[in-house]
């Protein structure tokens, strides 16, 4: 399956259930072709749960969702060893965490201690229970959601976890035309059930090998790093994007493009991940978030300051 | 931005004219003059009249098409002291020149600008800004001021009338713009240090000697299962050693959360009025006691008795440990007017069932009276930990078991009118 099949075959299956948020879907794929995770933070009801679960349907990726709340333990997640007196010896109970695609809703909802086991996850792709080592499975990518406006009882990510994150997404209300559609749609039945598989896990195995291999020439490149280094001496921000982020923003671009159809990384990619990307992992000084200015503001000013490569 | 003359977008639209009908009476009586006594220098003067009211009609018709005008600040919050630039740009984007242009911006008398005099209408009760232009066809003209953020408050810039007219000074245009921009000015924040607070648990000890809620993420021993024990809460290593099913002992925790509670009220009674500078420093209290709790990573929301303008609502937010916590609390206390709704000891004591628990209560007031200190007794009682930060001018009068009590005189020592001494 190429690229552009992939991507058009994944739209038009999710956008059966989600309407009108195609370029939440484009990101996520881009996600998922890098191996990344994803931070979905929007109010309730605005159909975070529904996107993931119509991309795992898609995918037919096995699927599971946590409920973060704040008596959550690490265990739920990873799973734990159970003692069977019959066999006189442990069982291993996996934790959703060993799914392809796991849904960890209202994760600042956890605390620090359940939500870093997760984490710790993601990065390492693997977990230990009691000394044993368990690897997760391949593809694996984890869509963890927050809610903005929940105060009491919440425990937001610290910024060196949601660094883990490859992006930081919102969907955003729907126009009155999508709103519209979403009553017709909806009115009868629920159209996720009926939604099929189009690609497959191994499919989408065989993009992200392929997805390495799209072209990034110097100038791109220096202009990805030029972005990073210019969010380091920015005078709003007291902590840029790391390495990591850096890393995350190229390999984000080459899947980008490649969904795109082309096999070579141009700089509106890299203007285009910017947001979804950098803006969650810069700190800016509370100073200056008092004055009204947000990370987001920040990375648009980034990225239009920074000079653009021009191929001659 | 001002780009049209129709379409609803002008409001109140106003023609005010030198010209009337008379000028076109004068030019027909000059054209018939001249023509029945034959005077050719009669008819060159009823035509140059009416080319002249032609064009400054179709001036005026067109003077306010590609009219833009707009405010920049350099920074729409800013604390208080602090200086914010404000420059004003008139474009004029079209071949016509205007010979005049007269804006009358309503900007808050309270933000004096450095560079020219707010006058206060007496008719509206607002402060004005007028300035005047003489934009060139596709001309941009800026202007630049800076004031000083002198008031706590949240300010309102707009809206705008813009006059203008034709050349000849026959006709006059005008239009309003409901372009409204807001400046908030922060309260002051004192340091720790400022405050003269302990810089270890300023707010007490918190230990926890109730049981509130078992902790899950802390074991503290084992015991038999019982029924109702989840699989979560059996200890597998413990039940495998020890051949039979233990669960988990938990330890108690509880959620340290702290809730500021703002007294607006600087006079013991309502209709005594109130002090405004004492109201600031209280003010500038609860802010800082946000901003220390938020350094301190503990969870701060605030309740206070007073009214935000134009709402007949008190102030709640509930604890919080969102980035964007105390640029809400703040934004509150930028806006808070003296009008209270109620005692504090009454929103205590009505706030106080709903208050989660473990919830330190923060009281911040410049009265402390028997029945506040009753409430606050009553709440201590109830298991409440509670600490009150007070500006009066003596400290309590009595001690109340178990209440931490901050009296900070010097933080409004300015205000205190030294005692008469009589020799």
């Amino acid at each position: 399956m190429i690229f552009t099949e992939f991507s058009q075959a994944i739209q038009e299956n999710v956008s059966q259930v989600i309407i009108g948020k195609a370029d939440v879907t484009e990101l996520m794929l881009v996600a998922l072709l890098v191996e990344g995770h994803v931070l979905l933070e929007d109010v309730p009801g605005i159909g975070k749960t529904t996107l993931a679960k119509a991309l795992a349907r898609s995918l037919d990726c096995s699927f599971a969702r946590i409920q973060f709340t704040p008596d959550l333990l690490p265990s739920d997640v990873t799973g734990l060893n159970i003692y069977n007196q019959k066999r006189q010896d442990f069982e291993f109970r996996p934790g959703p965490v060993l799914n392809q695609m796991l849904l960890a809703d209202e994760i600042n909802r956890a605390t620090p201690r359940t939500q870093s086991s997760l984490l710790e996850a993601m990065q390492e792709h693997q977990i230990t229970v009691d000394g044993k080592t368990y690897q997760l499975p391949r593809p694996f990518i984890v869509i963890a959601t927050q809610n903005p406006i929940e105060l009491e009882g919440t425990f937001p990510l610290p910024e060196a976890q949601v660094d883990r994150f490859l992006m930081q997404l919102r969907l955003g209300y729907p126009s009155a035309e999508e709103e519209d559609e979403i009553l017709r749609r909806y009115q009868r039945s629920d159209p996720l059930i009926d939604l099929r598989a189009v690609a497959t896990a191994e499919d989408v195995l065989e993009l992200q090998r392929q997805a390495r291999d799209i072209h990034v020439s110097t100038d791109v490149r220096n202009y990805i790093l030029q972005m990073a280094r210019t969010t380091r001496e920015h005078e709003a921000v007291d902590l840029g994007v790391s390495p990591r982020g850096t890393m995350a923003l190229f390999k984000a671009s080459q899947a980008l493009a490649a969904l795109r159809g082309r096999d070579y990384v141009i700089p509106s990619d890299v203007q285009h991940l910017c947001p979804p990307i950098l803006a969650h992992r810069i700190y800016i000084s509370p100073r200056i978030r008092l004055r009204g200015r947000t990370p987001a503001q920040v990375v648009a000013e980034i990225t239009d300051t920074v000079p653009v490569p021009v191929v001659e | 931005m001002i780009t049209e003359l129709r379409g609803g977008r002008y409001l109140d639209l106003e023609k005010d004219t030198q010209f009337s009908e008379a000028w076109i009476m004068l030019g027909i009586m000059l054209t018939l003059g001249g023509l029945l006594l034959n005077i050719q220098s009669m008819l060159a003067v009823a035509l140059i009249l009416f080319v002249v009211a032609a064009a400054g009609w179709l001036w005026n018709e067109l003077s306010l098409f590609g009219l833009h005008y707009q405010r920049h600040f350099s920074e729409t919050r800013a604390f208080l002291g602090e200086t914010i630039e404000l420059t004003l740009e008139v474009r004029n984007q079209k071949f016509l020149p205007l010979t005049w242009l007269q804006i009358t911006d309503v900007f808050p008398a309270s933000l004096p600008l450095d560079q020219g005099k707010i006058v206060v209408n007496p008719a509206t009760n607002q402060g004005e800004y007028l300035t005047f232009w003489m934009p060139g066809a596709f001309q941009r003209l800026k202007r630049n001021f800076t004031f000083h953020c002198t008031e706590r408050g949240y300010h309102t810039y707009g809206p705008t009338t813009i006059s203008t007219g034709d050349g000849f000074g026959l006709f006059i245009r005008k239009a309003k713009r409901h372009n409204r921009e807001h400046i908030i000015v922060y309260p002051r924040i004192y340091s720790v240090a400022e405050m003269r607070l302990p810089t270890k648990n300023p707010l007490g000890d918190r230990g926890v000697e109730r049981r509130i809620f078992e902790d899950p993420m802390r074991t503290k021993g084992i015991r038999e299962w019982r029924s109702g024990d989840g699989l979560r809460r059996v200890h597998w290593k413990a039940t495998a050693r020890h051949r039979q099913m233990l669960s988990r002992i938990y330890e108690p925790s509880e959620d340290p959360q702290i809730l500021i509670f703002l007294n607006v009220s600087t006079m013991r009674r309502a209709w005594q009025g109130h002090i405004p500078e004492l109201l600031e420093r209280l003010i500038s209290v609860a802010g800082s006691l946000a901003a220390m709790c938020v350094d301190m990573r503990l969870p701060v929301g605030l309740i206070a008795n007073g009214f935000l303008p134009g709402s007949d609502q008190t102030i709640r937010l509930l604890p919080g440990r969102s980035p964007e916590q105390l640029v809400r609390i703040l934004e509150l206390l930028a806006a808070i007017t003296p009008v209270f709704a109620q005692p504090i000891e009454e929103l205590l004591l009505r706030e106080a069932p709903r208050l989660p628990w473990g919830a330190t209560v923060v009281v911040v007031t410049a009265v402390v009276h028997d029945e506040l200190l009753a409430a606050l007794s009553d709440l201590e009682q109830a298991g409440r930990q509670i600490v009150l930060f007070t500006l009066a001018e003596e400290p309590p009068v009595r001690e109340i078991p178990g209440v931490l009590v901050y009296h900070l005189p010097h933080l409004v020592e300015d205000l205190i009118a030294p005692k008469e001494v009589v020799f």
